[in-house]
């Protein structure tokens, strides 16, 4: 396990204040760049981390914080123009191993990734892709009626699921449990007997509830 | 710089309609340019004069969808001429990098970075540096007059 990594935060208000906390429990050596005294003043008070006020789109500032020597590079601030700034100086500049940023408009993740950003994490992808994963169970439970015991589950296989590679038929499932549909690379594939499971499918199964749990077990195979 | 000369109507984004934006949205203007000027503000637009024609967005320069409506795919150069040096790379970048205009060029005030962007293709002007150079040269010519 890696443990005590020079990590530098920039920027991001609340976001790096807890971050901060968070990863200094760990153990890990914390630099913090921010615009805000105050944001400096709290932290600097309440962990042990070394805080920087200034502007890190200023190489100056960014040496001061000893960018050279950290292992990761994490940008948090709510302007993606200043993230990415931040992140490519980092990766082409100082040739950080691993720079983290967040992705305020979601139109921009494949943008900062081509520009080799190794984590981009946009909030609200995250919560709009929450949003239609919770959507397309509830498009097919719309059609059942409201009294039927049948429950419709998503699951994720995983490299560790038993069922990869195996075609549908050869499953044992619980009896009245199906296969619905089968969301692959972003796509929705209607499942047949002869499909195939592979890593990362998104399998949407439909069951009674008494046999959900049995099912769902049965494709993530632990 | 070639564009100002080239063919007729070539289509140039002025993003950014500030104090350092507004004269060369107006100069370029009067040179007889299709010029789409983005800018978040939409009151930066007032002080533009009616009599020049211009098509004028208020948007966020660095979101695709606001290059896209200014006409990107087609636009022979870009300027990002914002007060803010990571949205001027940034929209540089998108503009040379997803969009592949011709020219495209970005104001900076720091030019510490400038060697790692030149690198990327983007054409950096600062205008701070510009200023001591002509300073220089000025306080050359005199001193050596003297």
């Amino acid at each position: 396990m890696e443990c005590d990594m020079n990590i530098l935060l920039v920027n991001g208000f609340q976001k790096s204040y807890f971050l901060a906390k968070s990863l200094c429990g760990q153990g890990h050596h914390i630099t913090l760049i921010a615009k805000n005294q105050n944001l400096c003043r709290n932290l600097a008070e309440s962990v042990e981390i070394v805080c920087i006020l200034g502007d890190a789109g200023n190489t100056s500032v960014l040496e001061q914080a000893e960018i050279k020597k950290a292992d990761i590079v994490i940008a948090l601030s709510d302007s993606d123009a200043e993230n990415l700034m931040i992140c490519e100086l980092a990766k082409r500049k100082y040739h950080i191993r691993l720079a983290v940023s967040i992705v305020n408009n979601p139109a921009n993740i494949e943008f900062f990734e081509q520009n080799g950003i190794d984590y981009c994490i946009s909030e609200s992808d995250l919560i709009d892709s929450l949003i239609r994963k919770e959507n397309m169970g509830n498009s097919i439970r719309r059609f059942l009626p409201a009294c039927s015991d049948i429950v419709v589950k998503e699951v994720t296989l995983t490299a560790k699921s038993k069922i990869l590679d195996k075609k549908l038929w050869e499953i044992p499932f619980p009896p009245q449990c199906t296969v619905v549909c089968i969301i692959r690379n972003g796509t929705a594939v209607i499942p047949q007997g002869t499909t195939e499971c592979k890593e990362n499918d998104k399998l949407i199964i439909l069951a009674p509830s008494t046999a959900m749990e049995e099912a769902a077990a049965q494709l993530a195979g632990s | 710089m070639g564009f100002f000369h080239g063919k007729p109507k070539e289509h140039i984004i002025v993003v950014g309609c500030g104090h350092f934006g507004f004269p060369l949205v107006r100069f370029l203007l009067e040179q007889n340019l299709r010029l789409t000027v983005i800018d978040s503000n939409s009151d930066a637009f007032m002080q533009v004069p009616v009599s020049l024609n211009g098509m004028m967005i208020t948007g966020d320069g660095t979101d695709p969808d606001t290059l896209e409506a200014a006409g990107i795919f087609h636009a022979d150069a870009v300027i990002a001429a914002t007060n803010d040096d990571a949205v001027n790379i940034m929209i540089a970048q998108l503009a040379k990098q997803k969009y592949h205009v011709n020219t495209v060029i970005a104001r900076m005030y720091d030019a510490s970075k400038e060697k790692t962007y030149r690198e990327l293709g983007v054409q950096m002007i600062s205008p701070v540096m510009l200023f001591t150079n002509a300073c220089l040269q000025m306080w050359n010519t005199v001193s050596n007059g003297v």
